[in-house]
């Protein structure tokens, strides 16, 4: 089993809720990163390390505006890659980035700076399974996780499909649209209305039903309630811009996330 | 003739060609190296091999989009090839092209410029086309697409207001609510077709976040889509984007080449030495050059905005700076510093300024096929007013990059045959040029 997948599952045995807390890495500033990693591993199932991108087009207002500050601060992969070599981490950790940063690391190179890094997974928001062979081929030789997301959207063969192949965990969107949103909330973009907190219980069983690794529903939860109520279903929970808006209104991560679920 | 414009960049390596990365195989063995290699490949593509199943020309092209828009693209393309061997889609096309945009658009012998340039220049009249721009040809065929598709309501990016003006007149005529996703910049510049795109009906939403033009524009539209991608359609409009999009608006706007190329045998009895259209993310362009790329005596030239000179920021000419990088949805050519991060880019004009570029115009560069070549600020504002002064058109900012390429053609090939696509009129330009000349 995966060091991902057994971190997830030891979680739950545990009886605490897993959760997957999202960082966009230099924000609010470089140097606060290992502060960052050192009060949330301990209670967190994995940790995800958001590589800042000029164009997140997956991402709402509240990571689109951290992410600006962390290009600001000069943050890069580059950067993060070596920074982490120093940094000793409770859980596993995983990389989030769109795939135009991780090329700029030679096809050959990525995977070795990774494992330096201590990366156990890399989640990549667009690169869908179609586009995803090469890599993950040559992640898997080196025991890093290619983790794949499904969306409401996903066809349930598809998201099968999807499962099979996805490492670590599969992740699962939980709301259409952006992140920054509210899960089980109407959706404030135009466009499709939100889903119930019972819709999103019940399509999260079903993704638990087929898929062989864990799934960690993410994407709009927020609140406590939230967490309550979805954690039966899912298990892990990934939680982003509630995070990232925690940081900005100078709350540490560490008490935002012991607040979330304890 | 002998010399062919010493900046272009087709036919020799250059350093920032590409190699074998996590999304292109090593066995692709890109870019051909040999004239033979790169005739082949050249030929695939003539063949309709490219866009292969992944939707790759070569290596460029590709889906790089969410999980939640993979449904969307896949059911798209899916509809598209459906109708297009639909008599009636075709048909439908073909008769709204001819009474609703005014097509066939003519092709006009510019005596005076011609005179002047030491050339014989021809200019195919996109700019007479209905709302003023080739954008329509685009706008109509995908707008007739939603119908099929079944959405309830369409949206688009644009840069100079063209697109968006097209888009919303599309929707008017067909019948859908209509959202256009619009730099703040460019709101400013392109004042006139903001007010257009309203009195058409559509809600014009500035966008403030990024670098607040055209890039930024397609950023939004995107996330907008994610939020329902089966209810709207996101009608993109230029040759960039997840596939199917890349081949879906070259097939829509390969009208102006075929009729170009008819044009030219009926009035000139020839074919041009040359062919000149601007390259934004390069839907004209594709359009032209498709009529064309056959003919191995036609040089082909896609014309990218210079800007104010070489250092990063100050130009949009992305295939010949750029390296080969991920930004909406596919591999291309683009603008990007050390690290990945997409580097702002400038044009004086709207529709030029954008940091991508369509994957077939990378892969018709790495084929040694087109040669793409640079045209700045000065330069094209220079042939707005030569344009204006003696032929009596105020063409658009962004076809006059081209004509400043075939005038600086001209000088080492006089007396050549020259055919520009004039794809726009420049009334959306006035509140600029306003400004910069006067
Ligand atoms: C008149 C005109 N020409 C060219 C362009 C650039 O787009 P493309 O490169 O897709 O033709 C635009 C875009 O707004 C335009 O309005």
């Amino acid at each position: 089993m995966h060091t991902i997948e057994q971190s997830i599952r030891s979680k739950r045995q545990s009886g605490s809720p897993a959760v997957i807390p999202y960082l966009t890495c230099g924000f609010p500033t470089r140097e606060a990163l290992r502060s960052q990693i050192e009060q949330l591993a301990p209670l967190s199932a994995v940790i995800e390390l958001g590589v800042a991108f000029s164009d997140p087009m997956a991402d709402g207002v509240t990571i689109q505006r951290s992410s600006a500050v962390a290009l600001q601060q000069q943050a890069s992969l580059d950067w993060l890659l070596t920074e982490l070599k120093g940094i000793r981490s409770a859980c596993p950790l995983a990389i989030m980035s769109y795939l135009n940063p991780l090329l700029t690391i030679s096809a050959g190179t990525l995977g070795l700076r990774l494992k330096d890094a201590n990366i156990a997974g890399l989640i990549i928001p667009d690169l869908p399974l179609e586009e995803s062979a090469p890599l993950r081929e040559e992640m898997a030789s080196l025991g890093i996780a290619l983790i794949q997301m499904v969306t409401p959207a996903t066809p349930m063969e598809r998201a099968k499909m999807i499962a099979s192949r996805s490492g670590g965990f599969l992740y699962a969107v939980t709301s259409m649209g952006v992140t920054g949103g509210s899960a089980g909330a109407a959706s404030s973009s135009g466009g499709a209305s939100g889903q119930s907190l019972d819709a999103v219980g019940s399509y999260l069983a079903g993704l638990r039903a087929i898929s062989p690794v864990p799934v960690a529903a993410g994407f709009g939860i927020r609140t406590r309630e939230q967490v309550r109520s979805l954690q039966p279903h899912a298990d892990a929970l990934i939680v982003g811009s509630a995070l990232i808006e925690a940081i900005e209104k100078g709350q540490s991560p560490g008490e935002f996330i012991r607040g979330l679920i304890g | 003739m002998t010399s062919m414009s010493a900046s272009g960049k087709s036919g020799t390596m250059n350093a920032n060609a590409t190699s074998a990365n996590l999304v292109v195989p090593r066995e692709l063995n890109w870019p051909p190296r040999s004239e033979a290699d790169q005739a082949a490949e050249l030929a695939k593509l003539l063949r309709g091999e490219y866009p292969d199943s992944n939707g790759r020309y070569g290596p460029f092209g590709g889906r790089f989009v969410p999980e939640t828009l993979m449904g969307a693209v896949t059911r798209l393309e899916t509809v598209a090839r459906e109708a297009l061997q639909d008599m009636s889609f075709l048909a439908t096309l073909e008769s709204e092209g001819r009474e609703w945009i005014g097509r066939r658009t003519p092709m006009m012998k510019a005596k005076n410029l011609s005179a002047a340039w030491g050339i014989n220049l021809w200019l195919k009249r996109e700019d007479l086309a209905h709302t003023g721009a080739h954008k329509i040809n685009n706008a109509l065929g995908q707008g007739l697409l939603a119908k099929r598709l079944g959405v309830k309501r369409i949206i688009a990016e644009t840069g100079a207001g063209q697109h968006g003006v097209a888009t919303a007149a599309a929707c008017a005529r067909l019948g859908f609510p209509c959202r256009v996703y619009m730099g703040a910049t460019d709101v400013q510049r392109q004042a006139p077709n903001v007010q257009r795109m309203k009195w058409l009906g559509a809600e014009v939403v500035p966008v403030t976040s990024g670098d607040q033009t055209l890039r930024a524009a397609i950023d939004e539209a995107l996330r907008d889509w994610v939020s329902d991608p089966m209810g709207t359609h996101y009608l993109l409009g230029s040759a960039v984007g997840p596939h199917p999009f890349p081949w879906l608006v070259r097939t829509f706007q390969s009208v102006i080449g075929r009729e170009s190329r008819q044009q030219m045998l009926e009035q000139a009895q020839r074919l041009p030495d040359a062919v000149f259209s601007c390259v934004g993310g390069g839907s004209n362009a594709i359009g032209m050059f498709h009529g064309f790329l056959a003919d191995a005596s036609v040089k082909i030239f896609g014309v990218e905005a210079g800007g104010r000179g070489d250092t990063p920021g100050e130009h949009s000419s992305t295939i010949t700076h750029g390296r080969p990088g991920v930004l909406h949805g596919c591999y291309s050519y683009l603008l990007q510093d050390q690290n990945g991060q997409v580097s702002d880019s400038h044009s004086v004009s709207a529709g030029l300024d954008y940091p991508g570029v369509g994957p077939e115009h990378s892969f018709l560069s790495d084929v040694g096929r087109v040669s793409y070549v640079q045209a700045g600020d000065e330069e094209a504002l220079a042939a707005v007013k030569d344009c204006c002064r003696m032929e009596g058109i105020l063409p658009a900012l962004e076809p006059s990059h081209a004509l400043a390429a075939a005038k600086n053609f001209g000088k080492a090939n006089p007396g050549a045959t020259v055919l520009v696509n004039l794809c726009g009129r420049g009334d959306k330009d006035m509140p600029i040029l306003m400004k910069v000349l006067s």
